[in-house]
């Protein structure tokens, strides 16, 4: 790219000067013949008129001698005028004229004779000397060799600008090209899937720069948001594998077993009992999936929900729960009103209650529900003194079949699906759902309704 | 006859193996957590340990580094192969994929425990005494006289005790994956085998199924 870009502005370069030094050099010959041309015809004019006159005194002063004489004279005076224009480079030839020549007017033309340029005009002197022929011949090798030489001047300078101007173009293309080059080989490693790769570039343009690094930027957001996402699916693919094979397991290995097997008594009552077990089990995960897929695309319809009322019910519906587990359940509501769907806000308090009781431990076990106006948004929260949720745990918790503790350790039942609804049915309000957690202190839940 | 460690979290499968090492004989204790996995084998001998490997507490690889003379099975839910290699790099046995049949259970302890000299190789029911290693079977210390196939079909039922196998498994584990023969050759075996130890009450035909060797009382 740089090579061709040298090449080419070079070429270009190279091509601009000869012509301007080669249109300069056809002028100025073009202008110096010109002058000469001038020159040379005032001069052929002046000696024409010069010698004329002298002509016609030497005819008026011998009157009547013999032809002859006159003849000679009017050489001796040509001669003298020869001699004289010697000096200036100029020949004179001066003769009688012929018939043709009668034709001739001061006639302008370029001669050369071995090295030697002349300028030759030919013609005939004015009336009455007519039958006289005037040559001229003006010698201007000297004006073509200085022209020669300062072409060849010229063509000398050319050629050591030329190489002059090779180095001194190659770095100022090198400079403009180096911040392309960073960007070219940064894409580069992007395109290699290097995504954290930016590049840093001064003068004018760092413009471009920043643009290239907010690019990157962008793509390495998304790209990391696509990885997360694909990963996020896989898991999801495996822990619903896993929820429903375990159950399957069971179920298969169970009616196999009173199949095939000699039964205890009373041991078909157990075995069919735990085959009903694992597919309510499995019904509650196909009905939660179902709300999961429903609630995706789902458009809440709003009513006012008076809150004191909602947690009243809610603490009515706990209530048994909580006091089988000997954890308190407090309830600070306020009369605000709240803009949602009643179902579904309850079933999502009641699921983090839930939560919340499961993770506290007995007797010393509290878990608070909350309603408080912030900035003129409503946020719902749910505080436990309970066990807490692991750090690295903190993200995933509301993703589908996640379980904090790996074994899925069935005792706490459910299959991890039940703070995937809770987040899906904040989202369908618009609230954001908030998980703080320190472990073996507790956590809060908070649920932020903006009225926007 | 062996003595089994069942580890798995989760109860209804736990019981459920349980349930099927008892049918044929095995004795079993049951353990949900992999600590208490590494306790219980430091205090006590087993013959066998099948091996959960989503544990609380303690995962199955790391249980197993903890346990390094009794042979393992593990029992897994994740069917991926660098599980399988991971198990079987750490000195595990044998490898089983949830959910499994029972009988494929069954064959593979069976096959750990015949590498370790655990298995059965007497049973006595009612007067007849099958030696497995020797082949020989008598009934009131008198020796009876059994074909190939008759004393492999008798070692299949012995081993699947309590369990009906149908007419198409008896004939794939006691005639080979190979064996084009009918299921009208398994009902003669049978026959034979009942009038020879007199068994007929013993082994059971079962409707629509098999037959089943019944040894609980």
């Amino acid at each position: 790219m740089r090579a061709r870009t040298f090449v080419a502005t070079y070429m270009l370069l190279l091509f601009i000067l000869f012509m301007i030094i080669s249109l300069v050099s056809v002028y100025m010959n073009h202008n110096q013949m010109n002058i000469l041309r001038e020159q040379s015809k005032r001069d052929y004019q002046r000696i024409s008129a010069n010698l004329t006159r002298d002509i016609s005194i030497l005819y008026g002063r011998n009157v009547g001698l013999p032809s002859m004489n006159f003849s000679q004279a009017v050489e001796t005076l040509a001669h003298s005028y020869a001699r004289h224009y010697v000096e200036h480079n100029i020949l004179i030839s001066l003769s009688e004229a012929t018939q043709h020549d009668s034709s001739f007017n001061a006639e302008i033309s370029f001669v050369q004779q071995g090295q030697e340029h002349f300028i030759f005009i030919t013609g005939t002197l004015p009336e009455p000397l007519h039958f006289y022929r005037l040559d001229y011949w003006l010698n201007i090798t000297e004006s073509i060799d200085g022209m020669q030489n300062i072409q060849r001047a010229f063509l000398i300078f050319a050629v050591v600008f030329s190489g002059i101007a090779a180095p001194i173009l190659y770095y100022i293309l090198s400079s403009i090209f180096k911040p392309l080059e960073i960007v070219a080989e940064a894409s580069k490693k992007i395109a290699n899937e290097h995504y954290h790769e930016r590049i840093f570039v001064k003068g004018e343009l760092s413009e471009m720069a920043k643009n290239f690094n907010r690019m990157a930027e962008k793509i390495e957001s998304q790209i990391r948001m696509l990885e997360d996402e694909s990963s996020g699916k896989q898991r999801f693919i495996d822990n619903f594998a896993h929820e429903i094979r375990t159950p399957l397991t069971s179920i298969y290995g169970n009616a196999e077993y009173m199949q095939k097997a000699l039964l205890d008594e009373g041991e078909n009552i157990i075995l069919t009992q735990s085959i009903m077990d694992k597919a309510t089990h499995m019904k509650e995960i196909a009905n939660s999936l179902l709300q999961l897929a429903t609630l995706r695309n789902y458009t809440p319809v709003k009513s006012k929900i008076k809150l004191q009322r909602l947690f009243e019910d809610i603490a009515q519906t706990l209530n048994k729960s909580f006091n089988e587990r000997d954890v308190q359940f407090i309830c600070v509501s306020n009369t605000d009103i709240l803009e949602g769907q009643e179902d579904l806000i309850k079933s999502l308090l009641v699921n983090i209650c839930f939560n919340a009781l499961k993770a506290c431990a007995s007797n010393t076990g509290i878990v608070s529900l909350k309603a408080v106006r912030e900035n003129d948004n409503i946020i719902l929260a749910i505080e436990d003194n309970g066990e807490g949720i692991p750090k690295e745990s903190l993200s995933k918790v509301t993703e589908a079949f996640y379980q904090v503790d790996n074994s899925r350790n069935r005792k706490s039942g459910g299959a991890g699906l039940g703070l995937t609804l809770c987040k899906q049915i904040a989202d369908v309000h618009g609230a954001e759902l908030l998980i703080q957690s320190t472990e073996n202190i507790g956590t809060t839940v908070k649920i932020i309704f903006t009225t926007s | 006859m062996a003595n089994i460690l069942i580890v798995e979290d989760d109860q209804d499968i736990n019981d459920l193996i349980a349930r099927n090492l008892k049918l044929v004989g095995h004795t079993y204790q049951q353990i949900f957590d992999g600590n208490d996995a590494v306790k219980i084998v430091s205090e006590n001998n087993f013959d066998l340990i099948l091996l959960d490997i989503m544990l609380p507490s303690l995962n199955g690889f790391e249980v197993i580094k903890k346990i390094p003379f009794t042979p393992i099975i593990f029992i897994t839910a994740k069917d991926a192969l660098e599980h399988k290699l991971n198990g079987l790099q750490l000195g595990a046995d044998d490898y089983i994929v949830k959910p499994f049949e029972m009988l494929e259970l069954l064959a593979r302890i069976e096959v750990v425990l015949r590498r370790t000299n655990k298995n059965i190789t007497t049973f006595s029911l009612d007067n007849v005494v099958v030696n497995m290693s020797d082949k020989t079977v008598t009934a009131e210390g008198v020796s009876i006289d059994l074909s190939p196939r008759e004393f492999e079909l008798l070692e299949v039922l012995i081993r699947n005790q309590n369990i009906a196998l149908s007419r198409d498994k008896l004939l794939e584990l006691a005639w080979g994956y190979d064996y084009a023969g009918e299921t009208r050759t398994v009902d003669n075996h049978i026959q034979k085998l009942r009038s020879k130890l007199g068994w007929e009450e013993r082994i059971k035909t079962i409707y629509k199924l098999g037959y089943r060797l019944e040894v609980k009382q």
